[in-house]
């Protein structure tokens, strides 16, 4: 690093000390007042009636959801309880176990 | 004497807002908004950006007051939220810059509006602009934690204990990472020199050898 270098290194590191501080600049308050007012406001839109109203419809569509879980579930019964109701058909009509028969 | 005088004013200011009062919050902001505005705009050296992010931290004051438990003055709370939003406006700044590049590729000149070369410091005399936009540059290229301790310190003045609060470390790791800031801006600087300088310093003796 040459003498020249090295000055104007202290020099560029040494300037921090002539920066004057600058004032922030004007109707920044009332900018930042509005803005937590705007804030507020967007908090009483969604407030109670609103949080009921959502609350509402998360219960019904997880109702509707359990509904059609519960149904869906519930057909593989019904199909083997049928399969049941055809072999005693079956049984009665030919006679025997076997249901291909019925089909045939 | 002074500093507990002055953390009495805090105490008395931090309830006043805490119970509501419109006047206490604009007593807070004239006292910090200075200083806020100071620091964000030597971290993130937009002068746009930091007044967005002082807004920002004032509102973040607001509503954080009561979460603000005063085991650390007043002062270096306020200096915790800007250095943190400043991080956050970093990222953001690097963000845009990426989508400029990305975007001045199709033709759009989004580059110049995210070029920090550009920064001039709005406290800066006229004959100290040339050495601090080196300098700025060269900060701006520093790793996060280094560029915030050297802005705390070296611009703003603060103590290393007031950095080390703010920066949740130990005042040995403020002392380390002064150490590595101050080594990098120098060979920064010193490649700055030899690219920029060197040539134009040996100009006028050249001139002076020719006529």
């Amino acid at each position: 690093m040459t003498k020249n270098n090295k000055d104007f290194i202290d020099e560029v590191i040494n300037s921090t000390q002539q920066i004057k501080r600058v004032d922030a600049p004007p109707f920044l308050f009332s900018k930042i007042v509005h803005r937590i007012q705007a804030a507020r406001n967007e908090e009483v839109y969604f407030s109670t009636p609103w949080l009921v109203r959502i609350a509402f419809a998360v219960i019904v569509m997880i109702s509707v959801n359990a509904l059609t879980l519960w149904s869906v579930n519930k057909k593989p019964k019904q199909q083997f309880n049928n399969q049941l109701e055809l072999h005693k058909v079956a049984q009665e009509y030919f006679g025997s176990d076997n249901v291909s028969n019925y089909f045939y | 004497m002074i500093i507990l005088a002055r953390m009495l004013n805090d105490k008395v200011l931090i309830d006043a807002i805490k119970s509501g009062e419109q006047t206490a919050f604009k007593m807070l902001y004239d006292t910090y908004a200075n200083m806020v505005y100071n620091a964000s705009l030597n971290i993130l050296q937009q002068p746009a950006d930091a007044e967005d992010i002082t807004q920002e931290i004032f509102i973040e004051i607001y509503h954080s007051i009561n979460k603000f438990k005063q085991e650390s003055s007043l002062k270096t709370w306020i200096y915790k939220i800007t250095v943190n939003k400043c991080y956050d406006g970093l990222k953001k700044q690097k963000a845009q810059k990426r989508w400029a590049k990305i975007t001045s590729l199709f033709g759009d000149d989004n580059k110049l509006n995210f070029d920090q070369a550009h920064f001039e410091h709005p406290g800066v005399s006229l004959e100290n602009k040339e050495h601090l936009h080196a300098l700025f540059k060269a900060i701006s290229k520093l790793p996060l934690s280094q560029q915030t301790a050297f802005t705390l310190c070296k611009i703003e003045g603060l103590s290393y204990q007031e950095i080390a609060a703010i920066m949740n470390t130990s005042v040995s790791g403020v002392e380390s990472l002064l150490f590595r800031a101050n080594k990098n801006l120098r060979n920064r600087l010193s490649d700055y020199y030899k690219n920029n300088l060197e040539g134009s310093a040996s100009l006028p003796a050249f001139f002076l050898l020719m006529f």
